[in-house]
């Protein structure tokens, strides 16, 4: 009888780390350690393992997610049902800087205003400069400081 | 020798902060942006770790948190039996990560690191990484198993949803999990107890 015969799978010892092992079988595995060394062994491992995982995987899980990002994360969900689509964050402060125009100089004058701040292509960074630049003709100081940072988060691709 | 476990351990959500279900439950009978308010909530920590703790920088992981929510807020209507929806949610958060990887990759290809000047190395390096304790602990362990015990240990997901999760049957996710613990219980530090 030197022939050794594993008392669990490795399902089955899953299930004893997790407390889930249904009793006739947690039995029988228990019956086995008491005279099996290499299995008490094992048992031991899995165990300091587990209780290592777990105390690890807890504290990991317990790292906070910042305030911003999650009201970030809301904002553009909610932008995206609404729009019905999915958008990236770009695209939301581009649509962010359109309305702030729109609740400032209307609609049509918005879209000739993004047009020439826009004029030649020449990048965000001028775009951003042209548009603060006419803004604070047309509405004063402040609203070009706002528009302004809300600009400047405008990439490329959507100036040209 | 250490006893055995006398209370079954139940993963559950790990931030404690409540179960999903219902709130799932209430957002599919209204539908409505009010009724998917705090399911968003609700998932949102859990993604943007999920995310994090997988390479990306605050601003990707809130773009693909951001399309996660998004593909539930549209299709959580045809996961068909709700005790898997974790599953169903950490598969849909694994191919927007993997479709952002590839595209990543093509995106390297293309530009060189040399044209990205002396300080683009440096740019990789992220000194706040989530859960830099609990990868330094699974180190040593083959990706496969490394998925496994994360889903199970971090993201507290049943050993079903994993399956679900990764397309795998069960038997596989547990083995990974064995086979893991095992691993760990050879590294330096295993057996000091605490």
């Amino acid at each position: 009888m030197n022939e050794h015969q594993d008392p669990a799978s490795s399902s089955g010892w899953v299930d004893y780390t997790d407390g889930n092992l249904p009793a006739s079988q947690l039995a029988a595995l228990e019956a086995h350690c008491e005279h099996c060394e290499a299995c008490r062994d094992r048992r031991a491992k899995l165990l300091e393992s587990h209780s290592r995982l777990i105390a690890t995987g807890r504290r990991t899980a317990g790292e906070p997610v910042s305030d911003r990002s999650l009201h970030r994360v809301w904002d553009a969900v909610r932008f995206g049902i609404r729009r019905g689509g999915a958008v990236t964050r770009s695209e939301m402060a581009f649509d962010q800087l359109r309305s702030i125009l729109v609740s400032m100089l209307g609609r049509t004058t918005t879209d000739k205003v993004l047009d020439s701040a826009a004029d030649g292509g020449q990048g965000a960074p001028l775009f951003a400069a042209n548009l603060t630049g006419i803004v604070d003709v047309l509405c004063g100081d402040k609203a070009a400081r706002l528009v302004r940072r809300v600009a400047e988060s405008v990439p490329e691709d959507l100036v040209a | 020798m250490r006893e055995p476990l006398t209370e079954p351990w139940q993963p559950g959500l790990p931030d404690g902060s409540g179960e999903a279900e219902p709130l799932l439950a209430a957002f599919l009978a209204a539908g409505t942006e009010d009724s998917f308010a705090p399911l968003c909530r609700q998932l949102s920590p859990r993604m943007m770790r999920y995310f994090r703790m997988r390479g990306c920088d605050t601003a990707l992981a809130e773009e693909l948190t951001q399309d996660v929510l998004l593909t539930v807020f549209r299709h959580a209507g045809e996961v068909r039996n709700h005790s898997l929806f974790h599953g169903w949610l950490y598969r849909v958060a694994r191919n927007l990560l993997l479709q952002q990887w590839r595209r990543a990759r093509r995106g390297i290809d293309t530009i060189g690191l040399d044209t990205l000047g002396p300080n683009a190395r440096e740019m990789t390096v992220q000194p706040d990484v989530p859960g830099r304790v609990f990868k330094d602990l699974i180190a040593a362990l083959s990706p496969g198993e490394k998925e496994a015990v994360t889903l199970r240990f971090v993201e507290g997901l049943e050993y079903r949803e994993i399956a679900a999760a990764l397309d795998i049957p069960v038997g596989t996710v547990k083995w990974r999990v064995f086979s893991g613990k095992m691993k760990l219980a050879l590294q330096p530090g295993a057996g000091e107890g605490k």
